[in-house]
């Protein structure tokens, strides 16, 4: 057990117990951790979803696990978060730094993984697109995939089809052009 | 692979606190996305559920797509654990369904949590990709996710015997163009069909159908004949006659040979697919249609255009009443009548059509989509043969507006439109610009297609008569060499692009003096289309015309003679008498005529020529001046003196109203008129011709020229 969330959680309760819902002022740009060193890699990831399968919310979505597991709609979640309602939510554990879940891990000294001792942290190689909300926008299955992803490069799942046949056409659209003229005559 | 990923969740600070400075650090970190994208090497795109990824409706995620593939990183799509169990199954059994959701992606319709966050990006957008950004990013982003899925199915199919695995990755890649990579896939489907079944089992005569498509897109007709004609014989074996995919494979046949230029084995493929779909949908159902716009285009290509009309009204009219009115179907039917018309020389009536199957077309896809491209291309070659130039070349140019914001500037229909506008700048004389459009179409199509495919020759060709009218000619003949090669190999020996060049290239051999080596190729141009045609086919009467100017111009008039009067009783029969080419070829006879002395014999070929232009054109026309002036030299020859000099006072008369009085022009005709008097001994009435003829050349030319 990893036991990140939990951490932060007691770290933010103990250090910014004035609010629940407004964070301290972060501070100046030149005084973070440079976005590019941000990178979080795949053991930081696995240690995160097991944390949220030890707190039974490994099919929570970003938004959720950001602003509460009791939202539900990006539109309104951000008035609906407050540590009094979720204390393990990211924006709870940040509420005594007013930055980012990775730069808070950074502050707090989480910085390596407990059992083997890699670092949790690199420069930014890969960009991740995805939706906080939605249809399949489980946190943990996002996760999962990344993982996936990155160390089959591709797709590698076999499975039995059904036996169906295509019929190609060899219509194409029409790309109206001239036609090769002949020379003029004189 | 040990990897650092930037998940903004985690990455980005969330709390919206704003600094004494007034800074913000969550818009300061959300305003790093592009710089991150640009140094990642890689983008994971969540793509579930992966029939309708929710990501595909966001605006950040496609703003985040579309960096990952400006800045050429690789695009990796993650799925769901349910989703990649079931991708295999997917590709295998619903690949319709996955290219409906690549056409689906709309851009201008995402949307964002945070109003001010679309509006950002959509203002990005439409401040960097320009008034059609959103077609674009659309565009940008399907391609992105089709290479993905085409190399994920090359992926499938690589490790397994599944033929339908190897022939969606084939479809795949042909869907992205890339041919030559989809061939090895829809031959190993064959192989594995033929080892699975009996040589004529029907599975094996659809993967043969599909081979053939992937041989014929990269021009190997030849080889993809033997296999639609294989796939044919097993369809009329396993099925009833009238079967749709005996239908199917007919269409395809005709189309292969139509490629191939063998017009007259097409046609009956499509009659037989044609009556095959009319007895199982009746007679008004979309693919009977389409295959009457198919087979339109067959008869045009033929000449046929009254039978195409037909075919196309009928079309246009199932279209109509099956899809309505404002549909695609029908707007491209209506392009297809357009064509009919412009071919029959009724640009008037072209023209209506195709606006109509423009505003549809705009009305669908709005003003920016490729759709609307394509229609463009086609309105403007009307309103070039309607002489609207201007309009025309307005046409072309948003057309290429359009591809090069949507595709870029290296795609292969970019290169069509750029030859397109091309010509048409040939044909207004802007032989710069052309020359430089033409080089640049060239270019891409060497790079897309490689440099022997088809529409390599397409550009070659009128780019060497390009170079050839500025007496380049060895360019010109390397280029219409090589036009020359890729026809005859990609086409046959028998096809009209192949007459087509050999008569380009023997004219161009002849103005270099080279008349032995030009005339076999005439004479094989002519045999080439007179078998395609018939005898009587309005490009015999142009091969003919051209084999009679070789000879006039070697001095040979009597040999001459005998071609002008065959293309003149073909262009009459296929015109009528009073039009424009019936008119230039009666004058060209009639110079021949001139040229052997039967001055008799010529006359009412110059005076019939002349009463046709001064119809068409009306009485003050330079055609008219240009007739005017043939009649004139005839009748002085003929010592007809009184009459030839009113005709060459009426000619210069004409000249000076339309070019004003000291044009070159007019200058040629004042020596006509001078040179006419000195050869009647009148040198009193010669001297003031001559005076301001040469007037006219010192301002024009400068003294010393």
């Amino acid at each position: 057990m990893s036991l990140i969330i939990r951490k932060l959680a007691e770290i933010s309760r103990q250090k910014h117990a004035g609010s629940d819902t407004v964070a301290v002022v972060a501070p100046c740009e030149e005084k973070r951790l440079p976005m590019l060193h941000r990178g979080v890699r795949l053991v930081m990831l696995r240690n995160l979803l097991s944390d949220l399968k030890e707190l039974e919310r490994d099919d929570i979505n970003s938004g959720q696990f950001l602003n509460g597991i009791h939202t539900k709609d990006s539109a309104t979640d951000w008035k609906e978060f407050s540590r009094e309602r979720d204390e393990y939510s990211g924006k709870a554990c940040c509420l005594h730094t007013g930055l980012s879940f990775v730069e808070t891990m950074v502050i707090a000294g989480m910085t390596n993984d407990p059992n083997s001792g890699e670092d949790y942290f690199a420069d930014i190689d890969t960009f991740v697109s995805y939706t906080w909300r939605g249809p399949s926008a489980s946190l943990g299955a996002l996760i999962v995939s990344v993982e996936d992803t990155l160390s089959t490069n591709g797709i590698g799942v076999r499975c039995d089809t059904q036996h169906k046949k295509f019929f190609m056409s060899l219509f194409h659209q029409l790309l109206f052009r001239f036609s090769g003229g002949l020379c003029g005559v004189p | 692979m040990d990897c650092a990923v930037f998940l903004d969740v985690l990455v980005c600070a969330q709390h919206r606190n704003i600094r004494p400075d007034g800074t913000c650090p969550n818009n300061v970190d959300c305003n790093k996305f592009d710089e991150v994208i640009r140094v990642c090497n890689r983008t994971v795109f969540y793509a579930s559920p992966l029939l309708q990824p929710s990501a595909l409706s966001r605006a950040w995620c496609l703003f985040e797509i579309m960096m990952t593939i400006v800045y050429k990183k690789k695009l990796l799509v993650g799925l769901s654990g349910k989703d990649r169990k079931g991708l295999k199954a997917l590709i295998s059994n619903d690949f319709d369904r996955i290219v409906t959701m690549f056409s689906s992606i709309k851009s201008e319709n995402a949307e964002a949590t945070h109003e001010a966050d679309r509006v950002m990006i959509f203002g990005w957008i439409r401040d960097n990709l320009g008034t059609n950004g959103f077609n674009k990013l659309d565009d940008v982003v399907s391609r992105g996710m089709r290479e993905w899925m085409a190399e994920t199915s090359a992926k499938f199919a690589t490790e397994s015997e599944d033929t339908d695995l190897q022939t969606s990755a084939g479809r795949l890649l042909s869907n992205l163009a890339q041919f030559k990579e989809a061939e090895p896939y829809f031959r190993r489907a064959l192989a594995i069909e033929e080892a699975m079944h009996e040589l004529d089992h029907p599975d094996v005569a659809i993967t043969l159908n599909n081979l053939a498509s992937s041989l014929k897109d990269q021009g190997k007709y030849d080889e993809a004949e033997p296999l639609l004609v294989r796939a044919l014989a097993i369809m009329e074996r396993v099925h009833t006659p009238d079967h749709p995919n005996v239908a199917n494979t007919l269409d395809n046949l005709a189309r292969l040979r139509e490629c191939q230029g063998k017009y007259d084995e097409a046609e009956p493929f499509y009659r037989r697919a044609l009556a095959i779909r009319e007895a199982i949908h009746g007679p008004e159902h979309s693919e009977l249609a389409s295959t009457l716009n198919h087979m339109a285009i067959l008869l045009i290509d033929q000449g046929k255009y009254d039978e195409a009309e037909l075919l196309c009204h009928r079309a246009l009219a199932i279209m109509e009443v099956v899809h309505g009115p404002g549909h695609p179907k029908v707007g491209f039917s209506l392009n297809m009548l357009a064509n009919v018309f412009q071919g029959q020389g009724k640009c008037d009536e072209a023209e209506p059509l195709c606006r109509r199957a423009l505003s549809i077309v705009e009305a669908i896809h709005g003003p920016d989509h490729p759709e609307v491209a394509m229609t463009l291309n086609n309105f403007a070659r009307v309103l070039l043969h309607q002489g609207k130039c201007d309009e025309a070349e307005q046409a072309y140019h948003r057309a290429l507006a359009i591809r090069e914001a949507v595709h870029g500037q290296d795609h292969q229909d970019v290169a069509i439109t750029l030859d397109n506008l091309a010509r048409l700048l040939f044909h207004q004389g802007k032989d710069g610009e052309a020359e430089h459009l033409f080089r640049r179409a060239l270019a891409i199509t060497e790079a897309v297609c490689g440099p022997d495919h088809p529409d390599v020759a397409s550009t070659l060709g009128p780019l060497a008569l390009l170079l050839y009218g500025q007496d380049k000619f060895d360019e010109a003949e390397l280029f219409y060499r090589r036009t020359l090669a890729i026809h005859e190999t990609t086409l046959g020996p028998r096809h009209p692009d192949v007459a087509s060049t050999l008569n380009n290239l023997a004219r161009l051999l002849e103005v270099q003096g080279e008349y032995d080596e030009a005339e076999p190729l005439s004479h094989r141009a002519l045999a080439i289309i007179e078998v395609i045609h018939g005898p009587d086919h309005p490009s015999v009467a142009g091969a003919l015309n051209n084999l009679a100017r070789f000879f006039y111009d070697q001095g040979k008039y009597d040999a001459s003679e005998p071609f002008y009067r065959r293309a003149l009783a073909i262009e009459e029969v296929v015109h009528g008498p009073d039009h424009p080419e019936v008119a230039n070829t009666r004058r060209n006879l009639a110079t021949s005529l001139y040229g052997q002395g039967k001055f008799d014999a010529a006359e009412p070929y110059f005076r019939c020529a002349l009463a046709i232009v001064e119809k068409v054109h009306g009485p003050d026309h330079p055609e008219v001046a240009g007739a005017l002036d043939n009649l004139a030299r005839l009748l002085y020859g003929m010592g007809k003196y009184d009459e030839a000099e009113q005709l060459l006072i009426r000619a210069l008369a004409i000249l000076e109203e339309i070019h004003g009085p000291d044009h070159p022009e007019v200058a040629g005709t004042l020596n006509n008129l001078a040179r006419f008097f000195e050869g009647q001994g009148k040198y009193d009435e010669a001297e003031p011709f001559h005076r301001r003829a040469l007037a006219i050349r010192e301002v024009v030319y400068g003294p010393g020229h």
